[in-house]
């Protein structure tokens, strides 16, 4: 039935396209998707932010990955798309690397080159979209973490490995945060941070140490995928009142947090990226922006975005915004995230 | 005459007219699309088709290789494998010479080259050893074996990551991967480079006793065994040769990836370049088989590929169901001819000797 309704819904988007397509804003338009694979429903997940874009905008849209996950493969298709003469590329690159010649191929033939999800090298591309900045991500993850207990007692985090850099980013910011004297945070007790190194027996092994240690922890952080299911299945065996929220998938998760052992976890939309991806792509065909610094593009519904310099040396824009799995949300990303 | 009509009947005129069908169909559809205005501007003209031949003449050295060995009777499935061992150790060479040594790039860069050549041959040597040391085993058992190996291989140096060199002289290799002016027209450096090797293969395979003893051993290896040629010295080099052409695709394929290596390239390979040599008229019998019509097999499964992608819209991995249907068609149509003409045969006998009895 929810398919039925589905179909009926794009349908009925794809029929007011025709309708109403001359007063769009991205009418004329060819964008040419490259995901990483195809048939992985993470990316036919993110061509549906394309689609909902395209109803919205009226831009035509094209959309292919390769079957094995191949750099080779998306070469293919980019090639493809520029003997077509698409007018931008939206890419998430197998490999940063491999594409940046045959992005600036397509540069050199007039095409702008946005990247989602994964970027290609700054030198072959003209924006990248991305979910969510570190420190977004990081206080996210706190400030749910403080709901969940209640604005007060003790917690800690479970990392992936103590050099990891993105998680390590994140959980600066957080202790940052922590210290920063804010009232919302002045009764949490930080206790620390343990590794689980990204492996499911480590991260429940220094989870039951945690517990031991902290009898009276509330909570834990786990901005890792791998260590959550870890971790809360740590907590439900030892049946303690302890809190987990983090960085995790939906399919991980759900058991957990439908028994509430989790109120709320994240992790970045990929349907949310596609539909900020083709704004940006119009935004550079209308010749908006030009991909510097400092420049803005209208989102839609998920506002204006700002362009600024990435840590690759390229420029960025984050949606700043991330998925809730929460009871409610949850089923519906079991086979997606 | 005699001449013309075999020109007629051959391979390579059926593959032509195939090509020349091909094409008719997808500039048919090319012009109905853009007068229904599903495009904006024709995209199946020839500039458009040569340029966009460069994925698909990637692995048209790889078939100059194979043909030799299907040539024989034989079959190498490990020449995706070698191509891929070949460009690790391209990378990995020019990565501990030139950046982590200090070597002046210039010269590390020509001795990666040459270590990648050499890895490309000495892969084949080891193929050919085993296939003509242990002739009790099908050479596709002996090289599925050793393209796991080749494959296993090239992680155990490399592992998941991905080598990028940004030094300008190791990006030179990008200039494979340009595209030349000729008159107006942008080519694929690629394809005069396939056109020079293609030449060398002609005369060699088809004008020199080499070359002939090469199909003479795919007829019968025994009877030419026994007529005194050394058929498994012949043998071993062809694999030598099939490993080398692999290593030249290899580096063709770093070019194409912007000077970017890792472990898990040029997967497939092996069956691109066999149906590429299949439809091009070699069998896995052995003994038949001519380069132009390998390359004219090039050029089709090209613009097959280029126009199921660009004007019926296939997905990329769906593209490749071309490349199965036009091998099946390839072997059973002329199947089906002969049929038809056997059968005409036994039907005119018949009626002569229903006439002879009957005077």
């Amino acid at each position: 039935m929810k398919k039925v309704l589905a179909l009926v819904l794009v349908l009925s988007f794809v029929f007011a396209g025709c309708a109403f397509g001359a007063d769009k804003p991205g009418k004329g338009i060819t964008i040419g998707v490259v995901y990483k694979q195809s048939g992985n429903p993470y990316f036919q997940a993110g061509v549906a932010g394309f689609q909902k874009a395209a109803d919205e905008l009226g831009f035509t849209f094209m959309h292919d990955g390769p079957d094995d996950g191949s750099s080779d493969g998306q070469i293919r298709i980019v090639e493809n798309y520029i003997a077509q003469g698409v007018d931008v590329l939206c890419i998430s690159a197998n490999d940063p690397a491999s594409l940046v010649d045959v992005c600036n191929e397509a540069r050199e033939a007039g095409i702008k080159v946005v990247t989602w999800d994964a970027p290609v090298d700054p030198e072959g591309r003209d924006l990248d979209v991305e979910p969510a900045s570190a420190k977004v991500i990081a206080l996210t993850q706190l400030d749910s973490m403080v709901k969940s207990v209640g604005g007060e007692g003790q917690i800690a985090i479970l990392s992936a490995m103590a050099t990891a850099p993105n998680q390590n980013l994140w959980i600066s910011f957080m202790t940052e945060a922590l210290k920063s004297g804010d009232p919302k945070y002045a009764k949490i007790d930080f206790v620390g941070v343990v590794y689980g190194d990204d492996e499911y027996t480590k991260s429940f092994n220094e989870t039951q140490a945690l517990l031991e240690q902290y009898p009276n922890l509330k909570g834990i952080i786990v901005p890792t995928t791998v260590g959550a299911p870890a971790v809360s299945k740590c907590i439900m065996d030892a049946k303690r009142n302890v809190k987990v929220t983090g960085l995790t998938l939906a399919s991980d998760m759900k058991e957990f947090i439908n028994k509430g052992i989790a109120d709320e976890t994240f992790l970045w939309n990929p349907t949310e990226l596609g539909y900020a991806a083709s704004f940006a792509a119009v935004a550079f065909v209308k010749g908006e922006i030009s991909g510097k610094d400092g420049e803005t593009f209208n989102a839609g519904e998920l506002g204006t975005l700002t362009i600024e310099k990435a840590a690759d040396g390229g420029t960025i824009s984050f949606l700043n915004k991330l998925n809730v799995f929460n009871n409610d949300t949850v089923d519906a990303w079991i086979n997606i995230l | 005459m005699k001449k013309i009509k075999d020109f007629f009947t051959s391979w390579e005129f059926f593959l032509i007219v195939l090509l020349a069908v091909v094409c008719a169909v997808f500039y048919y559809v090319d012009a109905s699309r853009v007068a229904a205005g599903l495009q904006r501007r024709p995209v199946f003209y020839f500039a458009n088709v040569v340029r966009s031949m460069r994925p698909y003449f990637l692995y048209s050295f790889m078939t100059l290789g194979m043909m030799l060995i299907l040539a024989m009777g034989d079959i190498d499935i490990s020449v995706g494998a070698i191509g891929t061992l070949s460009v690790v150790t391209l990378g990995v060479t020019y990565n501990n010479l030139a950046v982590l040594g200090g070597m002046n790039p210039a010269v590390a860069l020509t001795l990666s080259l040459m270590a990648c050549l050499a890895v490309g041959g000495i892969c084949g040597a080891l193929n050919g050893f085993l296939c003509t040391r242990f002739k009790e085993l099908f050479s596709m058992i002996i090289t599925l074996a050793t393209q796991l190996f080749f494959r296993g291989f090239s992680y155990l140096i490399i592992g998941g990551e991905t080598l990028t060199f940004k030094d300008p002289t190791f990006r030179s290799l990008s200039a494979l991967n340009k595209l030349l002016d000729i008159g107006g027209m942008k080519v694929p450096v690629s394809l005069p480079v396939f056109l020079v090797f293609a030449i060398i293969f002609f005369v060699w395979l088809h004008m020199t006793g080499n070359g002939r003893k090469i199909f003479a051993i795919g007829t019968n290896r025994s009877a030419t065994y026994y007529s005194g040629v050394q058929t498994d010295k012949i043998k071993f080099w062809c694999f030598v040769i099939a490993g080398l052409m692999s290593a030249v695709t290899g580096i063709f394929f770093v070019g194409n990836s912007s000077s970017s290596v890792k472990a898990d390239i040029m997967d497939g390979y092996h069956m691109y370049a066999i149906a590429a040599a299949v439809l091009g008229g070699f069998s896995t019998d052995g003994g038949k088989g001519s380069v132009i019509g390998a390359a004219i097999s090039l050029v089709i499964f090209g613009v097959v590929k280029f126009g199921l992608g660009t004007l019926f819209g296939f997905a990329d991995s769906a593209v490749n169901l071309s490349v199965g249907v036009i091998l099946i068609l390839s072997v059973l149509v002329p199947n089906m001819w002969e049929d038809w003409q056997n059968a005409r045969r036994v039907a005119r006998r018949r009626a002569e000797t229903a006439a002879a009895s009957k005077a």
